[in-house]
């Protein structure tokens, strides 16, 4: 699947999406990522780090240092509340938003 | 919620640092780790599995670094972190840092020392007046030029024609004794129309302020009004004082308010105690009608703008007024009038307080240049000290911007320990006392640390930041790393060398200018100080003499001095006594256009245009005696007789100047002078009975000696003389001799200030003298900064020559040419330097002579000892370069790189 490329804001939402069913570490983020857009987005560490802080200092994400699957120290991100409320916010709006594309490009 | 988060995690990221960092380190190793699980469970061999992991992550550091550029506050660590590195490498180097931080300190303090002074003197505002931004001075421009004073006839027209000005009033001021049961203080006393304290703006602290009321012309009103200082001086404060009469000059005026506290009138000069309506100025004291005379300059005038209207509009109104009473009456013809924003100084107290800082000012300004100059030279030498370090970096990845970045830290941060420092130098010296004696020449300055003084210390420090960065930055910007490492001393250092040898050669001519001008200042006063003055005052007391009780009867006043003078004269001690209105230090006050007899123009001709004529003599009325108290030598003639009375002939002696100006060529004697005056009935010509030798009066601001013509005493009545006596021993009378004297004679009279002359005439030297120090000690300076710089680059300057001058040790060449050829180079640049600075010091001359006369147009000698002391200098800074040179053995030279 050729790469599309990730905006800033479209990142942000699939963090919070793919958290959204649990507590992740960053690995775990990428491929969760990964298979809920079905392989259209591969998140690089590059971004994915960045996104991730950022999101943590905005209050969205709680991070906390938990066990690995291979028995190695990793830090672990959830969802806060406020994370939950900006999901639901973002999602209606892309929602919309893919809705009107959808339309007007269907269109003849 | 989301501002404590981000709250919370900047903090984290600049206080806690490390640990973030820590966290940042093991989340990627887990990262890595992870994925290389991934791969060895896809099958991949572990070492495989790593690597694959590791090229997918895209290399650990760069994603750290992504990472970092997210992180709230980074931008501040980054900066802590910068602030850390160049204080390290500040302290590095010590020698540096603390030469460079204290060169800058002396030239920042002084810089921000003169601002200090100009603000608190000429840029200070009336104290307590209403909106003092919204006042201006005004001044009427005679047919010369001048600037001078309004008359009263002018001021009404102004006043009632301008809508500019919101208000006008006129004022001046003049002492007068205050008599009380303690007894006889003298008082400076304002005369002001009844607008003054309406246009000032202020409200009094007791009673009520003069009003337009009290001063309509020909009614009298016994009204004063005192100031806040008089008010705790002499009635302690009391409520009671409002009420009260006061006696001035034996007159009584009944007190109707005190002036609010710090209010002292509308000159920033003269602080006054009294004010009364000018109205009553005739009245009171003896000066005469001051409301007469249209073309009579008696008032200063301050107006305040009307709303909406600017300075420059009324300076266009009152021109426009100006041009129509010009063309209407004879006495105001030819004259213009300015309008200056502002009140609190005249245009000629602006120049006389601003004569000597502007001098010590622009030295100071040359010490700020030559220390930046050598501070870029010692940073230019720094980055090539470092210039193995720095390419290395560059080698090593680091860009030239981060580096240039680095550089510009260390410049900002010895620029801003320069700028605290001298702000802290600066500080202690405007509160020093030879200081504010030499270039202080208001009674209240506000020499505070305010705003400005503190912008202008950090936009100089800012400046200097600029200068020494650059200077640094420069090197790392042009060199390409490759070939420093390779190359070693030479090569990329004579690029920089041209820029090095210029801030020296100038820094060597601006010392020499400094120097220079020092030298011309310091003959002058020398000159000035031993110039034969035409007086002698050595053993001579002086004293104020007012009998200002017996002000309306001459014939009791003139009773009162002549038996003063005889019981002086009955001492033994006593060599001589006299009477004068003008001893030497007091500044001349009247002068008046004289004329040959015959020759003198109409009265309608004359008023107002006293100032057109070309023979304006200064007069003084004298006791027979006073040129021998004086030693003022008789050139022709004979000096007053106890016959040149009241009853016989006007007579008068004419200095030496006079007679040349009247009579050019010819013996005065005999002749008659005309000197009109323009009210009453008119004067008899004088005749001269005398010529004396011209007295000079030392100031460097009076190049020629005044024309002067003496008259007695007796024919003229005089409210208060000066006494004078000289004492036989050679000791100066003693002020209770004095005092004994004249109460001997008549108890109330005061003796005022007696002291002796010679310490007065000292004291009003004292400013001029101590600026010719000050500007020879930044001339000090500014040699010795000079020297470190010629030092540094000739230094440098063997160092990069130092194969060359190796090889040619090994050659054969002796110790002693390689040190000539050394000391040769430094001369070659100190040479261009002092050549250079001969030619600035004829333009610095020139402007010095502006400021002060008395110096000379080329001063050789003063040139030649600065060009001399300069050269020395240059020789000693290169010996010891040079003796380095010589000592170097050629084969250690060779091999070190």
């Amino acid at each position: 699947m050729p790469q599309t490329p990730l905006l800033q804001g479209t990142l942000d939402v699939l963090i919070l999406k793919a958290m959204s069913l649990g507590p992740l570490h960053g690995l775990g983020v990428s491929r969760r990522v990964e298979r809920i857009t079905r392989g259209a987005y591969i998140v690089r560490p590059g971004s994915l780090f960045p996104a991730l802080h950022r999101l943590e200092q905005r209050g969205w994400l709680v991070a906390s240092w938990g066990e690995s699957e291979n028995n190695r120290r990793a830090k672990y991100y959830r969802l806060t509340a406020a994370g939950r409320r900006q999901l639901a916010a973002d999602t209606d709006e892309w929602k919309r938003v893919a809705g009107a594309m959808r339309a007007a490009l269907d269109s003849a | 919620m989301r501002v404590v988060s981000m709250l919370q995690h900047a903090w984290r990221n600049v206080i806690q640092r490390r640990r973030a960092e820590y966290d940042l380190d093991e989340e990627l190793r887990a990262y890595v780790e992870l994925l290389a699980a991934e791969n060895r469970r896809a099958g991949l061999a572990p070492a495989a599995a790593r690597r694959a992991a590791l090229l997918a992550t895209g290399g650990v550091e760069r994603v750290k670094d992504e990472t970092r550029e997210a992180w709230l506050g980074d931008s501040i660590a980054i900066g802590m972190r910068a602030v850390r590195h160049a204080a390290r490498s500040l302290a590095r180097s010590p020698v540096y840092t603390i030469t460079a931080v204290l060169t800058l300190a002396i030239g920042i303090g002084g810089a921000t020392a003169m601002v200090t002074i100009f603000k608190g003197t000429l840029l200070r505002p009336l104290p307590d007046v209403g909106a003092p931004d919204r006042l201006v001075s005004v001044e009427e421009a005679l047919p010369s030029g001048a600037l001078g004073d309004l008359s009263y006839p002018d001021y009404q027209d102004f006043r009632d024609r301008t809508h500019a000005l919101a208000g006008l009033t006129v004022y001046n001021g003049t002492p007068m004794m205050v008599h009380d049961p303690s007894g006889d203080t003298r008082a400076m006393v304002n005369y002001v129309s009844g607008e003054f304290f309406s246009v000032l703006g202020v409200q009094p602290a007791a009673g009520r302020l003069l009003a337009l009321s009290d001063a309509v012309p020909h009614t009298i009103s016994p009204v004063v009004v005192i100031s806040y200082r008089f008010w705790q001086q002499h009635f302690a404060g009391s409520p009671s004082a409002v009420g009260s009469v006061l006696d001035v000059y034996g007159y009584p005026l009944t007190i109707v308010g005190v002036a609010p506290k710090g209010f002292i009138g509308a000159m920033n000069l003269y602080p006054m105690d009294l004010w009364i309506p000018l109205t009553m100025l005739e009245a009171v004291s003896n000066e005469g009608d001051p409301i007469a005379r249209r073309g009579d300059g008696w008032f200063r005038a301050v107006g305040r703008l009307a709303p909406g209207r600017t300075a420059a509009d009324a300076q266009r109104e009152l021109a426009l007024i100006m041009t129509r009473l010009a063309a209407t009456y004879s006495e105001d013809k030819g004259r213009g009038v300015r309008v200056f924003a502002g009140a609190g100084m005249a245009s000629y107290d602006r120049d006389e307080v601003e004569r000597l800082p502007r001098l010590v000012a622009a030295a100071v300004a040359m010490v700020l240049l030559i220390a930046c100059a050598n501070v870029a030279n010692l940073s230019l030498v720094r980055s090539t000290a470092r210039r193995r370090e720095l390419a290395t970096r560059l080698a090593l990845g680091a860009s030239r911007r981060s580096l240039a970045g680095r550089l510009a830290i260390e410049g900002a941060m010895v620029a801003a320990f320069a700028g605290a420092l001298g702000l802290g130098l600066a500080e202690l010296a405007v509160r020093w006392t030879p200081i504010v004696q030499t270039l202080v020449a208001m009674p209240d300055p506000d020499l505070s640390l305010d705003w400005r003084v503190v912008g202008a210390a950090a936009a100089l420090a800012l400046g200097v930041a600029v200068i020494v960065s650059i200077a640094s930055i420069a090197h790392v910007l042009r060199v390409p790393p490759g070939a420093v490492l390779k190359d070693g001393a030479a090569g990329a250092m004579r690029r920089r060398s041209r820029v090095q040898r210029l801030l020296v050669a100038g820094q060597v001519a601006a010392s020499l200018v400094l120097l220079g001008a020092s030298g011309a200042v310091f003959d002058a006063m020398q000159r000035m100080l031993t110039v034969d003055p035409g007086f002698d005052v050595h053993g001579v007391t002086y004293a104020l003499l007012d009998p200002y009780q017996a002000r309306r009867d001459s014939a009791g006043q003139l009773a009162f001095y002549r038996a003063v003078l005889a019981r002086a004269a009955e001492d033994r001690d006593v060599a001589g006594a006299a009477f004068t209105t003008t001893p030497p230090p007091q500044e001349w006050s009247t002068r008046a256009a004289v004329f040959r007899a015959g020759e003198a123009p109409s009265r309608a001709q004359l008023a107002g245009h006293d100032f057109d004529f070309p023979i304006r003599s200064y007069i003084d009325y004298v006791s027979p005696s006073l040129f021998g108290v004086l030693r003022i030598p008789l050139l022709r003639g004979r000096a007053f007789t106890s016959s040149d009375d009241e009853h016989s002939t006007r007579v008068v002696i004419v200095s030496r100047r006079l007679a040349d100006a009247l009579w050019p060529g010819q013996n005065p004697i005999g002749k008659l002078l005309d000197w009109p005056n323009l009210a009453g009935a008119p004067r008899p010509p004088l005749l001269v009975v005398g010529e004396a030798a011209d007295t000079k009066h030392a100031s460097l601001a009076d190049a020629q000696p005044p024309l002067v013509m003496y008259l007695p005493y007796v024919q003229e009545p005089m409210t208060k003389l000066f006494f004078l006596v000289r004492s036989r021993s050679g000791a100066p009378m003693s002020a209770a001799w004095m005092r004994r004297i004249v109460a001997g004679v008549a108890p109330t009279v005061t003796v005022e200030n007696p002291r002796p002359l010679a310490n007065v005439i000292a004291l009003t030297v004292q400013p001029d003298r101590l600026a010719s120090v000050w500007i020879g000690v930044f001339g000090g300076i500014a040699l010795l900064l000079a020297a470190v710089g010629l030092y540094g680059v000739v230094a440098q300057g063997v160092l990069q020559r130092r194969r060359e001058l190796a090889v040619r040790g090994a050659l054969g060449a002796t110790p002693r040419a390689i040190a000539a050829l050394v000391i040769g180079e430094g001369l070659q640049l100190g040479g261009a330097g002092i050549a250079a600075g001969v030619f600035l010091s004829f333009a610095a001359t020139g402007a010095l002579r502006a400021q002060l006369d008395g110096i000379a147009a080329f001063d050789v000698h003063a040139l030649a000892m600065a060009a001399a002391l300069l050269a020395a200098m240059v020789l000693a800074a290169c010996w010891l370069p040079a003796w380095r040179a010589a000592r170097l053995a050629p084969m250690v030279a060779l091999r070190i790189d």
